[in-house]
């Protein structure tokens, strides 16, 4: 076993030392391979040994196991010759291995010599026992071993021979490259420079802002630039090649041309700026500056004529424009009717001046000329000079100043003016501008007197009407709570009147008192009719009017009237015709007021008609898509009225004259408000008349157009609430809340005439307590009334639960819109104004008795 | 008597924290070295946040079984106390990337090792690798290459005895596979590597191997080859099937010159018929097929033992760290554990903690070239304090 043991140990090595190309990789990995078979620590290899007289030297190239002598691999050590020069030998010299610079010492070593050069040692710190023979197993690997390192060296020296070759190769590859591309674009350039400086020449010619052209000997053209060749009518320069002047668009001149051309040609004196005229192709003149100059060959020959010219046809329109121009600033500044004068900075001499500065100042041009205006003593005020000459300083101009000058005769005049510093051909000057204002300045200042005279009456008028204003507002609320006073303190007793009336009709009468009774309601009525008229008038003037917007059914008003006025036109035989347009469906607006306003009319027209007819005419003057303007007629054969008496018959307070007043009755007020009512509506009023024959009364109202109403079908007439109430409500219990004794004995007795049960109360502490006390089936309350009035009653009733939802309807004398507001507002749940029309009470005492509650 | 740091544990929280604080508080800088088996694994988060909740530092591997005074056992684990928790280096896969696995070792442990400068003693570099890390003697030699002297070298593989993939190094965070757990730790005691295989008489050449595979032998398939001289030699039908059971008696040996042999045990086949063994084979290797010896033929235990005295003297009343080779356990059986008695009483230890082993490193000689090694036992008096 002893062979193959061997044999496999060379075996591994000789693999070993075949399989690295490179001398560092070869050394370490054969180091590898013997501590691992041989189980010593530490190798190491030197190289390169030169022996000395008992050292020898050389270099340590590998290193394993011992990291002191590691960090000295590639140095060149000097170690006893007895330990690297010899035969293969297993050394146990401690001394002598204690030479070695390593990390600890070593007792034994295998001293492996590959050639006389190379040396491996094997080192270990104490004795490696094998029971073959070291000595001799390797021996055979070490002649490997020093071809391999000579290999490894030649291939390193020859790969760094070769690296070294192919890098100069590179090298001079690269020197060679470069002076190639340098010398290809050397060429390249010396090529590019003659393309780039004949493209710069043609570039040059091509793009000058100015005509060139060459002629030969004979005259005719040999070529030009583009801008040459578009004057001569051309779209390329060769067009004109061969071409002569006499067949170009200036033929005319050409003969001028060619005479310049041949001067310069034979003179050899070149022609330079000149002016020149030339025809265009399309028949204009227009003006060149040209030079011409001797075209010469290489040698130097004349071989022809170069020309250049520029259009300077728009520079001679300017200069002419200029000349124009001065000529106008030149007769502006002499005629103008301001002075102006101009005047150089540095001295302060006038240079010139206008006409308008000698007629203003009352100078001579030679009195001014040459001198200052110091000198001249223009200046009233010296500081106003100062002033301009700060102005001028700082900003360089002055506008509208406003000083005083003297004139030659010593007389001042007020001047506004305006200076700038300007520049006259190199020298700064000041440019004045002086207008004579001192008849305006006077005009003004008298102006200014009267300003200030009318804003003070102004002031004055302005206090005037502000106190007048305070008083008419104060009296407006005075009139105002007056009238509200008035119209409660009227409708109280008439309240207590046509109750009474009621109840007396209803107990039965004589024909005689009926008729008496009759008149006594007639007046109350009249009464409450102007009560009625001069609230109506009064809010209207007021601006405090509201119009209701309301389906308006024509038909419907127009009946109403009839039937309301039907007994009146029977008994006075009249006869009733109504006529009118076809109106358009659903129309919008005040119904109430559009009747009141119609009944006002067709009641005048029976009132003062004795015998005849009375036409009710509506009709329609005109419409748009939202609006329709309809006019109402009535016309009668009554006693007529003069012309004087009609244009004052629509001011309030007027009738045709006092008598018809005390003979037909009325309170002159009606026309008034109907005028004002149709004016309110969009129309207006009047009325024609001739005396005796008749008249008709007018208003048109603009009533807005709106949807087609439903059709609603009529419910039929009720059977009297009176009798309901007497019959079916019978013992309801009725609480009437009034303070004034009389009002609240006829209410107690009209609603006990129905057999209804009445309690009172006399203010709003009574009625609280009251409803408290008792269930009533329905509250009647008045509003105003001592301790506590009837809104706060109302209030206090409306927090019990018992009485949360009983009727409470207020029944009172204060009969304005606002009023009715408040009293919804306290929790009533309808309203009543006085005097209380019985049956207008019934309906409303049926209209809540019957509700559920 | 010694301390007593070596303590065998069921893994409980309880119990191991109670264990932790009885150690910490005469050891406040402690640090562990803790020996799980394989059938154990599950239970190293409870381990690690048991030590993470006393801020002890925690280093160790998973193996096939556990090494006790009496054989093995495959609960609870090993927990071996050191008094100051030493520089620890857990490297997961060795060999993807730049650069090669050595310089990623050697770069790890350069900065320590230039800090700890250069004492009287120096420090031992224990290696506990992943057993199914394929190129470990070439990493040893890297490693020598790099580190020379400096350290003096021991360790073994971790992994599970079935040879497949299984992260098995961890620290009180990580649980890594593919790579290494470097411990730097007090050069105080020395390793000592034994296995007792003699040098067989027959030999072969692997004529095509690739790291830890052998392809072709004498030209021909590593299998076909095997299979023949084991039947020639032994009489022993080999087959696919009975292949791992058979060759873990019959593993080669890398021939040295010093008359010593490397083991190398096949552990899987390939349908080609090549053989892979624990441990790289060098190409074109002279390899020769050994005969598993009988317990403590060849005097493995005696040597040993002898070994270690002569190195670090009386073992008497001390800790011995051991690691087992799995396959010579599984060559020996029973008689494994015989081994194990007797090198517990024959040292005269106090207690022996350890592991099975899946290769071993280190040197037959004290100062010897490292080596990696198969069917050895590995041993190091262990102070821990």
């Amino acid at each position: 076993m002893n062979r193959e043991h061997i044999l496999s140990v060379l075996y591994d090595l000789t693999l070993t030392v075949g399989s690295e190309v490179r001398l560092d990789a070869l050394l370490t990995r054969v180091l590898q391979r013997l501590l691992y078979h041989t189980s010593f620590p530490v190798g190491l290899v030197v190289l390169d040994q030169v022996a000395g007289a008992n050292q020898v030297r050389g270099q340590l190239a590998a290193v394993i196991g011992d990291h002191v002598l590691q960090d000295q691999r590639g140095r060149t050590l000097e170690l006893p010759s007895a330990l690297l020069l010899g035969k293969v030998e297993l050394l146990a010299d401690s001394e002598l291995l204690a030479l070695l610079p390593g990390n600890r010492p070593f007792s034994h070593c295998l001293r492996l010599p590959v050639d006389g050069t190379t040396t491996i040692l094997l080192l270990a710190p104490g004795p490696v026992t094998s029971d073959l023979p070291l000595t001799e197993v390797f021996q055979p690997v070490l002649r490997n071993l020093a071809k391999a390192i000579q290999l490894c060296r030649d291939s390193e020296q020859l790969t760094r021979a070769l690296e070294s070759d192919r890098d100069d190769a590179r090298a001079s590859l690269v020197v060679a490259l470069k002076q190639s591309e340098a010398e290809r674009d050397a060429l390249r350039l010396s090529e590019a420079a003659v393309a780039e400086s004949k493209a710069l020449l043609q570039t040059v010619i091509d793009t000058a802002p100015m005509r060139v052209f060459w002629k030969d000997r004979e005259l005719k053209y040999l070529g030009c630039n583009p801008a040459f060749a578009r004057d001569a009518g051309k779209s390329r320069p060769s067009e004109i090649i061969g071409r002569d002047d006499y067949v170009m668009g200036w033929s005319a001149q050409a003969d001028l041309y060619r005479a310049d051309d041949r001067r310069v040609m034979e003179s050899g004196v070149s022609k330079l700026s000149y002016d020149e005229p030339q025809s265009t192709p399309d028949g204009q003149t227009i003006w060149l500056r040209t030079s011409k100059v001797p075209l010469r060959n290489a040698r130097g020959d004349t071989i022809g004529v170069l020309g250049i010219y520029e259009d300077i046809t728009e520079r001679k329109h300017l200069e002419h424009a200029l000349e124009s121009s001065e000529r106008r600033y030149r007769a502006a500044f002499q005629n103008g009717i301001d002075a102006i004068n101009i005047n150089r900075i540095t001295d302060g001499l006038f240079v010139d001046v206008n006409q308008g500065f000698l007629d203003i100042t009352g100078y001579n041009r030679d009195d001014v000329i040459g001198r200052t205006s110091l000198e001249l003593n223009v200046w009233a005020e010296p500081a106003d000079r100062k002033h301009l000459v700060k102005l001028l300083q700082d900003t360089g101009e002055c506008r509208n100043l406003e000083a005083r000058f003297v004139r030659k005769d010593g007389t001042k005049l007020w001047g506004l003016m305006s200076a700038a510093i300007i520049d006259i051909e190199g020298v700064s000057c000041i440019l004045s501008v002086t207008r004579n204002v001192t008849e305006m300045k006077a005009a003004r200042e008298e102006l200014e007197l009267h300003r200030t005279q009318l804003e003070q009456l102004v002031h004055d008028r302005t206090a005037e009407l502000q106190v007048a204003k305070d008083a008419a507002e104060t009296a407006n609320v005075a009139k105002s709570a007056f009238l509200a006073n008035m119209s409660h303190e009227i409708r109280t007793p008439l309240n207590a009147i046509s109750g009474m009336a009621h109840l007396v009709r209803a107990g039965g009468l004589t024909a005689s008192q009926s008729d008496q009774l009759d008149k006594l309601e007639t007046a109350s009525q009249h009464l409450l009719e102007i009560l009625n008229s001069i609230l109506d008038l009064s809010k209207i003037e007021a601006g405090k009017f509201v119009l209701e917007e309301a389906d308006v059914r024509l038909d419907r008003v127009v009946t109403n009237i009839v039937a309301i006025l039907g007994d009146q036109i029977r008994e006075k035989h009249l006869t009733m015709q109504i006529e009118s347009d076809d109106l358009p469906p659903g129309l919008m607006g005040d119904p109430t007021r559009l009747q009141q306003a119609l009944l006002n009319y067709v009641g005048n027209a029976v009132k003062f008609t004795r015998a005849g007819t009375i036409t009710l005419r509506t009709r329609l003057l005109h419409q748009s898509d939202t609006q329709a303007m309809i006019r109402f007629e009535v016309e009668d054969t009554g006693i007529g009225i003069d012309p004087a008496t009609v244009t004052r018959l629509f001011a309030a307070f007027e009738q045709a004259d006092q008598s018809t007043t005390r003979q037909y009755g009325g309170t002159g007020l009606g026309l008034a408000i109907t005028r004002k009512l149709a004016k309110l509506m969009g129309g207006d009023a009047g009325a024609s008349s001739v005396e005796g024959k008749g008249s008709t009364f007018w208003f048109s109202v603009s009533l807005k157009k709106g949807k087609v109403p439903p059709l609603v079908v009529e419910p039929s007439p009720v059977t009297d609430p009176e009798v309901i109430i007497a019959n079916d409500y019978v013992g309801c219990r009725i609480l009437v809340v009034e303070d004034e004794p009389v009002n609240r004995e006829i209410t107690t007795m009209i609603l006990e005439s129905l057999d209804l049960v009445v309690d009172t109360a006399v203010d709003g502490y009574e009625a609280v307590r009251r409803a408290q006390e008792s269930t009533y089936d329905l509250i009647l309350m008045d509003m105003q009334m001592p301790k506590m009035d009837g809104l706060e009653a109302t209030r206090q009733i409306r927090l019990q639960a018992q009485t949360a939802t009983t009727p409470i309807i207020a029944m009172t004398a204060n009969a304005f819109a606002e009023d009715k507001e408040r009293c919804f507002a306290a929790g009533m749940s309808d309203f009543m104004s006085k005097p209380i029309k019985p049956n207008l009470l019934f309906d409303m005492l049926l209209k809540w008795l019957s509700r559920p509650r | 008597m010694a301390t007593q740091t070596m303590r065998h544990l069921s893994i409980e929280p309880g119990l191991i924290d109670s264990t932790l604080a009885d150690w910490q508080a005469s050891h406040p800088t402690m640090g562990i070295l803790a020996l799980l088996p394989e059938a154990e694994k599950d239970k190293l988060s409870l381990l690690q946040a048991a030590c993470r909740a006393r801020s002890v530092p925690l280093v160790g591997g998973i193996f096939p079984a556990l090494v006790t005074p009496q054989g093995f056992r495959t609960d609870g684990a090993w927990l071996l106390l050191l008094d100051q928790a030493p520089p620890a280096f857990l490297i997961p896969d060795l060999n993807s990337g730049d650069p090669d696995a050595a310089e990623k070792i050697a770069n790890a442990i350069r900065p320590t090792l230039s800090g700890l400068g250069a004492g009287p003693v120096k420090p031992t570099l224990y290696l506990l690798f992943d057993g199914l890390v394929p190129n470990i003697a070439t990493i040893l030699d890297g490693l020598y290459l790099q580190l020379a002297d400096r350290v003096n070298y021991a360790g073994v593989n971790a992994g599970s005895e079935t040879f497949q993939p299984m992260p098995c190094l961890f620290d009180s965070e990580h649980l890594v596979g593919d790579g290494v757990l470097a411990l730097l730790l007090p050069g105080t005691a020395t390793t000592v590597l034994e296995h007792g295989y003699a040098t067989p008489q027959r030999a072969m050449t692997a004529t095509s191997t690739a790291g830890n595979q052998v392809i072709s032998i004498d030209w021909r398939p590593a299998f076909d080859v095997y299979q023949e001289i084991i039947k020639s030699e032994y009489g022993i039908e080999l087959t696919r099937e009975n292949f791992y059971q058979y060759a873990v008696h019959f593993p080669f040996g890398i021939l040295r010159a010093n008359q010593e042999v490397v083991v190398r045990i096949p552990v899987a086949l390939t349908d080609d018929g090549s053989l892979y063994c624990v441990g790289e084979v060098p190409e074109n290797a002279i390899l020769a097929l050994l005969r598993a010896p009988t317990a403590n033929a060849g005097q493995c235990i005696s040597q040993l033992c002898q070994g270690l005295e002569s190195a670090n003297g009386s073992l008497n009343d001390r800790q011995l760290l051991t690691f087992y080779c799995a396959g010579r356990r599984m060559h020996l059986g029973d008689d494994a554990a015989t081994e194990l008695v007797a090198l517990n009483a024959l040292t005269g230890v106090a207690n022996m903690a350890g592991a099975l082993s899946l290769g071993e490193i280190g040197s037959t000689q004290a100062w010897g070239y490292p080596l990696f090694h198969n069917a050895t036992l590995v041993c190091t008096p262990w102070q821990g304090t």
